[in-house]
């Protein structure tokens, strides 16, 4: 296998990386295949974060190396349709859902002026595959916490793009729209490739084939094989405080 | 009031005064709407305290020197566009420290321009016209510039609106577009330096953040769109600040501290209706 190796979306080969400090993430070895389904989870401040803005290229690495789509991180970026946490952005900005949505054309529509009819029709039909077409109109900010998630999950498919990558999507959802939202990332996923940011183990180790379980270092785990075990050794010390989550594991898997 | 009209009509300086309400309105709805939905609102202040250091060393240069032609407005666009270039510089490289710039630009600013008229030979120029604007003594071929520099602001929004608006909702993600952020937000600094300058002749350094917001916090009460607000806001701002100046014609009050009450007023009352529809009774 050569670095350019194209079969894969993304590869990282012994990729450290520090603010200065502990190193954050330590020999972070990953391959993550096309049209692949994964969710990366792990503690709060173990390093989740930190992976995904290096795949995104907004962080460079302290040592080792990184392709996204045979190419760097920042060469690839445009190829990625990025869903942030909503609760990031300002919920009084006086922007429509459409116009939302339409973000995501930028580096696709013309640099000067105005964005396209075709833009338009993206757009729209990227809130058409999330059920949010009929609230196009509306303002962002009169959407609730999930409906907000979901537009800018919409935004991030009318990036056209081949890697997927969703922070917390179901952070916001009641059980029921999670479990559809699972069906839809699975549908996502025969197109192109997903990486879904998660805390909630339980839920998607019933939806995914594999985990990638962050916490300065990174392992993947195939979600049948995830036990207790194994979920205090990727939480470490904080495994009180994800007892919650420890349990729907066992629940999951034993019961 | 009709006194003010009836002057209108046959009254030069009246009439240039009213054109300048109309051209400093409309890039003041536009550059307002980004000042407010990004937040800068004490960047724009403190360009407008530097703009009396640029104003100060223009009369000292032109005293010094004689140079009768040259008009204040040069030292003032001069004066904003490099304290919008400094605070842009400077917050960009290091974040942390944004509050503490902005507040030494803004007084530094400030003091330079005190030193410069304080050593200005001859008779002292009127630093209260500076400090609380006299749109009155607008003259025409300064009108002329305040035009340019009306179409330049105008031209910039036009060509870039979508990659301004998606720099101030959400930065990561445009920059992840392939958006130049940096460059954007430093062409949003500069367009909002020349807004300054044009609001500085119709109510002074010293109010002008609250012409810059107060149109664009109003109109954002209700618009749904970024270019909704900005049309809103540039007709909120004409409205206001023709309004000080018809007001305060008759009575001779300062038309520029009449137009900010006038500003603030509708602010107010505007927020407790607004609170009052939304408050379950």
């Amino acid at each position: 296998m050569t670095d350019t190796d194209t079969s894969d979306a993304i590869t990282m080969q012994g990729v450290s990386f520090t603010f200065g400090g502990p190193p954050i993430l330590e020999q972070v070895d990953l391959t993550i295949r096309h049209r692949e389904l994964v969710c990366v989870i792990g503690p709060n401040g173990g390093g989740k974060t930190t992976l995904l803005r290096l795949i995104l290229g907004l962080l460079a690495p302290a040592s080792g190396r990184i392709h996204v789509l045979g190419s760097s991180p920042r060469k690839a970026r445009h190829r990625i349709g990025y869903m942030p946490q909503h609760a990031r952005l300002d919920p009084h900005f006086p922007v429509t859902v459409h116009d939302v949505v339409l973000m995501g054309r930028l580096g696709l529509a013309p640099n000067l002026g105005p964005f396209k009819p075709s833009d338009h029709d993206a757009a729209d039909a990227a809130l058409e595959r999330l059920e949010l077409l009929d609230r196009r109109n509306e303002p962002f900010a009169a959407l609730s916490g999930g409906q907000r998630q979901r537009v800018l999950i919409a935004r991030a498919l009318a990036c056209e793009p081949r890697i997927l990558l969703l922070d917390e999507p179901t952070a916001n959802l009641d059980l029921p729209i999670q479990r559809d939202l699972y069906d839809l990332l699975r549908e996502f996923a025969t197109e192109f490739t997903v990486i879904l940011v998660s805390h909630d183990v339980g839920f998607v180790s019933d939806f995914v084939r594999s985990v990638v379980c962050v916490n300065r270092t990174v392992r993947v785990h195939e979600t049948n094989k995830l036990t207790g075990d194994v979920m205090s050794e990727v939480y470490g010390r904080d495994v009180r405080m994800v007892h919650h989550d420890h349990d729907h594991t066992e629940h999951h898997h034993h019961g | 009031m009709a006194e003010f009209f009836t002057a209108l009509l046959d009254m030069r300086f009246l009439q240039l005064s009213a054109l300048m309400t109309l051209l400093a309105g409309i890039a003041c709805g536009v550059v307002g709407t980004y000042v407010v939905t990004r937040r800068i609102t004490y960047i724009a202040g403190a360009i407008a305290h530097c703009v009396l250091g640029g104003m100060g060393i223009h009369r000292y240069v032109q005293v010094v020197n004689g140079w009768e032609q040259s008009r204040p407005i040069t030292g003032a666009v001069i004066a904003a566009l490099i304290a919008a270039a400094v605070i842009g510089l400077v917050t960009l490289k290091a974040r942390q420290r944004e509050d503490t710039v902005i507040g030494a630009v803004w007084a530094i600013g400030m003091a330079i321009g005190v030193l410069f008229i304080a050593k200005t030979p001859g008779y002292q120029t009127d630093l209260m016209s500076y400090l609380f604007g006299n749109i009155l003594l607008i003259s025409a071929s300064e009108l002329q510039l305040v035009a340019i520099l009306d179409v330049m602001v105008i031209a910039m929004v036009a060509m870039f609106y979508k990659q301004f608006q998606a720099v101030c909702f959400d930065e990561e993600f445009a920059r992840l577009r392939g958006v130049r952020v940096e460059l954007f937000y430093l062409l949003l600094l500069g367009i909002t330096a020349l807004a300054v300058v044009l609001l500085v002749y119709v109510v002074g350094i010293v109010m002008v953040i609250a012409l810059l917001t107060l149109p664009a916090a109003i109109a954002g009460m209700f618009a749904h769109k970024l270019w909704h607000t900005m049309l809103g806001a540039a007709l909120l701002a004409v409205l206001f600040s023709f309004g000080g100046l018809a007001i305060s014609y008759q009575p001779d009050l300062p038309p520029g501290a009449t137009t900010i009450v006038l500003a603030g007023t509708t602010y107010i009352v505007v927020a407790i209706l607004t609170t009052r529809k939304h408050t379950p009774a």
